[in-house]
């Protein structure tokens, strides 16, 4: 819903990592630099929490790690594409390449808070069944692109997943 | 309360108990048909097929088991600790180990999901591998060699103090008290232990001075394991109702006892029924004055009938073995009825406190009461968090039920928040947790909550 969801310094391409431990340790440091993390190591912790739970990956080669926590100071989505072509999310068949990563600051109501959000990764599913999207994801060079295609869905998705 | 979580404790513990067994009936059974067809008094007597059966008790079942038990603890890793540590019960002692495996196999696996919490995250990228290997390695290298000096003493202490009761119990001439040691100590595989420490020579003594004896018929006794399998059979659920059937052929007719005591392991305190069966038997050959010739090998009812006297012993024998039959059946049935209406409450009481819940938030409980044959209405995808993979999962499916033009609601929740639904869809490893919170719903397990084939698959069966 906050216009600051996700920005172009949240959208993050090509970078080089080898495991998803590396990739998190540094997508949290980014976060701490743009100040939407006051600790960063919290937050990454909090992060890992959830993945013991159940991984998040996703299929075609993209994995959501999310997590509600004290330590974002407003909810913050992340795209981050990995240029290494042998990064796995647990095992050898769980190639990714895109990682979404949402964080969403703890609130007294959690039920209502789970709905709020349920949009984002609503919105990603529906995208990720349209294989030019995927394409779009995987090969632009323009952040622009991504973070329009992505605030195109969030906007008609908005309106209609909540309060059902 | 506590008298409540007491209950659920027990309740925890036996399933638990009955999580390490129930996978490996079936090499159980295996090995109970190799024994009762090739060894010397089996069916078929084969000196080189018969080598399978010492290595198979000794070592394959409580190593199962070990392995099992680490597994519901810590994971694939757990599991392999727990086969290790379980090694060092197997060597530390000369008979077989089922107790010590169920205490062993867990420990292992409870040091290894220590030990990776404790690690976690410290490890240095590219050094995982090396460093699960090895500290799974040395960490089941120590428990191996804990159980292996630990355990192994004890058990020896308890054999001896075994032995050394049923002997007391016999010169104090309370011959039917002894099942209060013997049922015991045979559910804890010491069987062999006492029948051939203990009753055989006493037996042969004595039978050496009047022709026969009473103390081949007291371990022997098929009746009391009997009376335990039909209990299951009448009276148990899932599984281990219906491998009872097989069980009791092996038991009764192949006189393999050991096959009926996972069975009592599953349910400690069907031990009560055993001890009433075996004092039952007892009893009755002790008003009787019925004996046998000889020791019956294996504790079969085609052996005992074998060995008993000539004439009237024959019936007798049988009258003994239906003493104890019947008795532990009659006990055995009591146990698990009361077990089973413990479990209705509790069921029940988790039934209301959802639909209190319910009633809280104003919503509509009548659809959450009873769904397994009314059509679905609604279906709730469910995960963690409540908004990642649940979302996803749901609008994925959400497209495909739309498509296919059925009025079925689909929305996301996380699993604490599940209130209502006809149909709940959750990752494999959150599906207890889901089925804990709504009882009453049905429940599917999904691996990747992308998965676009099992969506399909559900949204055919659906219309």
């Amino acid at each position: 819903m906050s216009g600051n969801l996700i920005t172009i310094d949240t959208v993050m391409l090509d970078l080089q990592f080898n495991s998803k431990i590396d990739a998190l340790h540094n997508i949290c440091g980014h976060l701490f630099l743009l100040r939407k993390s006051q600790d960063p190591s919290a937050l990454y912790k909090d992060i890992m929490k959830r993945e013991e739970t159940v991984s998040t990956f996703a299929g075609q080669q993209i994995a959501i790690p999310h997590v509600i926590t004290n330590y974002i100071s407003e909810p913050t989505l992340c795209f981050v594409r990995i240029d290494n072509q042998d990064f796995t999310w647990n095992d050898n068949d769980q190639n990714v390449r895109i990682i979404f990563l949402l964080c969403v600051p703890t609130q007294a109501n959690l039920q209502k808070l789970r709905q709020s959000q349920s949009y984002i990764f609503s919105s990603i599913a529906q995208l990720m069944g349209d294989t030019k999207t995927i394409d779009l994801w995987l090969t632009t060079n323009e952040q622009e692109k991504i973070l329009d295609s992505l605030q195109a869905a969030f906007k008609s998705n908005l309106n209609s997943t909540i309060e059902e | 309360m506590p008298t409540n979580n007491l209950k659920v404790g027990v309740q925890s513990l036996g399933r638990f108990l009955s999580g390490m067994v129930m996978p490996n009936i079936g090499a159980f059974i295996a090995w109970g048909l190799i024994t009762a067809l090739f060894i010397p008094t089996g069916w078929w007597p084969n000196e080189s097929m018969a080598k399978l059966v010492g290595p198979m008790i000794l070592y394959l079942l409580p190593l199962l088991i070990g392995y099992t038990g680490g597994k519901m603890v810590g994971g694939e890793r757990g599991a392999v600790a727990g086969a290790v540590t379980t090694m060092g019960v197997i060597v530390g002692t000369d008979i077989p180990m089922f107790m010590g495996a169920m205490i062993a196999g867990p420990l292992g696996g409870y040091a290894i999901s220590k030990f990776d919490v404790l690690v976690h995250e410290k490890i240095k990228p590219g050094f995982e591998m090396l460093v699960n290997n090895f500290s799974l390695g040395i960490i089941a290298m120590i428990t191996a060699l804990l159980a292996y000096i630990v355990v192994g003493p004890v058990i020896s202490v308890v054999t001896v103090a075994l032995g050394d009761g049923v002997g007391w119990i016999v010169e104090q001439s309370l011959l039917p008290l002894v099942s209060i040691i013997v049922e015991p100590a045979k559910i804890l595989f010491l069987n062999n232990a006492i029948n051939h420490g203990v009753f055989t020579p006493l037996g042969a003594e004595q039978s050496a001075q009047i022709g026969s004896s009473i103390y081949y018929l007291i371990e022997t006794n098929p009746g009391p394991g009997l009376g335990i399998l039909l209990a299951y059979m009448f009276m148990g659920k899932g599984a281990a109702q219906k491998s009872a059937y097989g069980a009791s052929i092996i038991h009764f007719f192949g006189g393999i006892h050991e096959i009926y005591f996972p069975y009592v392991l599953m349910k400690p305190r069907l031990i009560i029924a055993a001890i009433a069966g075996g004092m039952a038997g007892v009893a009755f050959n002790m008003v009787t004055g019925n004996a046998l010739v000889g020791p019956p090998s294996p504790g079969s009812v085609f052996a005992l009938v074998l060995m008993s006297t000539n004439g009237a012993g024959i019936l007798l024998t049988l009258g003994s073995i239906a003493a104890a039959t019947i008795t532990s059946f009659i006990v055995a049935a009591l146990i698990m009825r009361s077990d089973v209406s413990e479990n209705v409450d509790l069921e029940a009481a988790t039934a209301s406190i959802a639909a209190k819940k319910a009633e809280a938030k104003g919503q509509n409980q009548a659809t959450s009461t009873t769904t397994s044959n009314k059509a679905v209405k609604f279906i709730v995808v469910a995960c963690d968090a409540g908004m990642g993979s649940s979302a996803m999962g749901a609008t994925v499916l959400r497209g495909k039920i739309d498509k296919a033009g059925l009025d079925i609601k689909v929305t996301n929740a996380a699993i604490n928040d599940l209130v209502e639904a006809d149909i709940v869809i959750t990752q494999q490893e959150l599906t207890e947790r889901a089925k804990i919170k709504l009882p009453n719903a049905k429940h599917m397990s999904i691996g990747n909550f992308m998965d676009a084939n099992f969506y399909d698959e559900l949204v055919k069966s659906l219309s």
